[in-house]
């Protein structure tokens, strides 16, 4: 899962990130609204962390921007501005949650979390397919109910797939959505990953549709 | 009140003055037209004198009159036209008119050459006009006076006729110039009085500058109004920003404290969490009557409550739209009679208390929330219902109070309600909680109407 942090505070920037890496999520960072605009317009993020006081462009002329374009990843809106005014037009441009500074970090994660599981369309924090179960709010996952560890990346590709069950996901969206941008990216450690996927949770699971991608079904059901 | 207008000021002087003015010239014209009338009949009775006296001669040393007047009023018995010839007080002659009375004139006659006019009183005790003339013939010993006299009564019936012709004049020219002050007064008071109206449109909110053409002489102030009006619009805009950017300035910093505290282990770590909360409070308390004392007792602001709970409706049904173990039980809001209300005040501080009210009735519902716009003589009383658990009676003081929280582990400041309380007393309204018949609590908000 991929995540834009827009925010002109180095250090609120760095607290946010460091934050939302180690709950497994990859993210991009943009200083002022321009650069945020772009990298929202170019890349798919999966949720995006917007700040509304921004230099060169404010926050709120981005989200117009974004939603006019037809960008329609889900926006949390972070910011100092708590008025009531405010928090209204900020929801009338097209933001999904807002979050008034300052704030604690569980409960930025804890949005950012259902706005994703939202978006793909689950309504419980647990993902399920089949016998594997992803707890979104802790990461952990279990087969049969015990646990499984898994790497970072691992995990990353695994909460992709449990987001988008049923549908296949090509290789390319598949790495978009697990690297942030500075990642140096290389399609065969996506194979690796799968692979032990395999190994550690069920081999069926995860089908390879040649030359299209892949697909997480739970099994005894075909795509 | 009414000593205070200055129109009534104006008039009252006017009537005063007006009055006293046609008093003392009324007074002087009656008196003098009196002098007049007086003598003008002493005229006519000198002519009888010279008459008379031109029918005096001596004889022997004695007067003898050649001839008597010839107006039979002279002849009448007791007619008040009588005349009397005197010589060395002892009298020569007399009118028939006179019957047996004799006048009682002064002992000292006229100095001779000079004739005046003065009254007695008659045989019959009427008053008597009198005309005296002393004068000397030749060939007799001692100034022969000879006097006339007609009755006082002809004097006073024209100078009366005359002065109540005069009164009734003047009093209808006193109402008439009274009138004529009324129309002057309203007429140039017409400007201040129109001037008054459209200040007063401007506190219901109504306008927002004074209009119109106004005289030269107000038209200085109506300047100075407006700009003190654009001075004050100006100086509320940026009291609201500067207070927008402190808020900003001062709340990132403290978002980046709160995560490293958060992060920090032990006792400092928790030191530091609640400072920073204590910090954020005041932050949060103090900006939000920064922002709203702008809008106190500024002149034309109006806030549609119709508009203002639309768009909080619609952001607060998306705020608690997933809620629920299955995270799709919303918030149904419903709006009750707020189209076309409005309330005196600024548009953003009555929707920072409405948001608030609002927000606390969706957080305790168990899905249904009302709001609900009743007028009550010049009070629009807005209540904020809920379906959750309501609060206890002996409960609800304690919720107004500064940062009080029932519910310590229910997310917020636990000042919505308190902001609002604040605001509303800035406004002149007031802040009440009870039951309400959807099951939980009721939030009434009474704030002047328009």
């Amino acid at each position: 899962m991929r995540v834009l942090v827009v925010e002109d505070e180095p250090d609120l920037r760095r607290q946010i990130h460091r934050a939302l890496s180690e709950a497994g999520y990859s993210v991009d960072e943009a200083p002022d609204g321009e650069e945020g605009e772009y990298l929202g317009d170019t890349e798919p993020y999966d949720a995006v962390v917007l700040d509304l006081g921004l230099p060169k462009v404010d926050g709120i002329t981005v989200l117009n921007h974004w939603r006019q374009a037809g960008r329609d990843m889900p926006v949390l809106i972070l910011t100092a501005r708590d008025s009531w005014n405010e928090k209204v037009a900020g929801f009338d441009a097209g933001a999904d949650d807002y979050l008034t500074k300052p704030f604690h970090m569980e409960e930025l994660l804890a949005r950012v979390r259902a706005l994703i599981r939202r978006t793909a369309g689950h309504a419980t924090p647990i993902l399920e397919c089949g016998p594997v179960h992803l707890d979104t709010r802790s990461g952990k996952v279990t087969l049969d109910g015990s646990t499984v560890s898994l790497t970072a990346h691992e995990f990353k590709v695994l909460t992709y797939f449990m987001h988008h069950q049923g549908r296949v996901v090509s290789q390319t969206e598949l790495i978009e959505h697990i690297y942030d941008q500075d990642f140096d990216r290389d399609s065969n450690t996506i194979e690796v990953f799968i692979a032990r996927l395999r190994k550690k949770l069920a081999p069926d699971m995860i089908k390879t549709h040649r030359g299209r991608g892949y697909s997480m079904n739970p099994p005894g059901e075909s795509s | 009140m009414f000593f205070r207008s200055v129109g009534f000021r104006l008039i009252l002087l006017s009537i005063v003055w007006i009055s006293a003015a046609l008093a003392v010239g009324g007074t002087v014209l009656s008196k003098h037209f009196r002098t007049h009338v007086e003598n003008s009949f002493d005229i006519s009775l000198r002519r009888h004198v010279e008459e008379v006296l031109s029918y005096a001669e001596a004889l022997d040393g004695k007067l003898i009159l050649t001839h008597r007047p010839t107006d039979p009023s002279f002849i009448r018995p007791l007619s008040g036209w009588y005349w009397q010839v005197m010589q060395n007080g002892v009298v020569v002659d007399r009118s028939r008119s006179e019957w047996d009375a004799t006048l009682a004139l002064p002992k000292k006659s006229p100095v001779p050459g000079k004739s005046t006019g003065f009254f007695i009183d008659g045989p019959r005790g009427e008053r008597l006009r009198v005309v005296g003339q002393t004068v000397v013939i030749p060939g007799l010993k001692g100034a022969v006076t000879i006097y006339f006299t007609g009755p006082a009564d002809e004097i006073d019936y024209a100078s009366e006729e005359f002065k109540e012709i005069l009164t009734t004049s003047l009093i209808l020219m006193g109402l008439g110039l009274i009138f004529a002050v009324i129309l002057q007064v309203v007429l140039a008071l017409k400007p201040l009085k129109l001037l008054r109206q459209r200040l007063a449109a401007i506190h219901h909110g109504d306008a927002d500058r004074l209009t119109g053409r106004y005289p030269s002489e107000v038209e200085p102030l109506v300047e100075d109004l407006n700009n003190l009006l654009d001075h004050n619009a100006q100086v509320i805009q940026r009291a609201r920003t500067h207070a927008g950017n402190l808020a900003h300035a001062l709340k990132t910093p403290l978002a980046v404290l709160s995560n490293e505290a958060d992060t920090t282990e032990g006792a400092r770590g928790k030191t530091l969490s609640e400072q920073v909360a204590v910090m954020n409070e005041l932050v949060t308390r103090h900006l939000a009557r920064a922002r709203a004392a702008g809008g106190l007792g500024a002149p034309g602001l109006r806030a549609d409550i119709g508009e203002i709970t639309a768009g909080l409706k619609r952001t607060l049904q998306r705020i608690y739209a997933h809620r629920g173990p299955d995270d799709d039980e919303g918030v149904s809001i419903s709006l009750v009679n707020v189209r076309g209300q409005f309330v005196v005040g600024d548009s953003q501080d009555i929707e920072e208390m409405l948001g608030n009210l609002m927000d606390n009735a969706c957080k305790w519902s168990k899905g249904r929330v009302r709001v609900r716009v009743e007028l009550q003589g010049k009070s629009t009383i807005i209540s904020v219902d809920d379906d959750g658990s309501g609060v206890p009676e002996e409960l609800r003081d304690d919720i107004l109070k500064r940062g009080k929280r029932l519910d310590e582990n229910t997310p917020g400041s636990g000042l919505g309600l308190n902001i609002v309380s604040d605001l509303a007393e800035m406004y002149m309204g007031s802040l009440e909680l009870g039951a309400s018949d959807l099951g939980g609590l009721r939030v009434q908000l009474t704030l002047p109407a328009p």
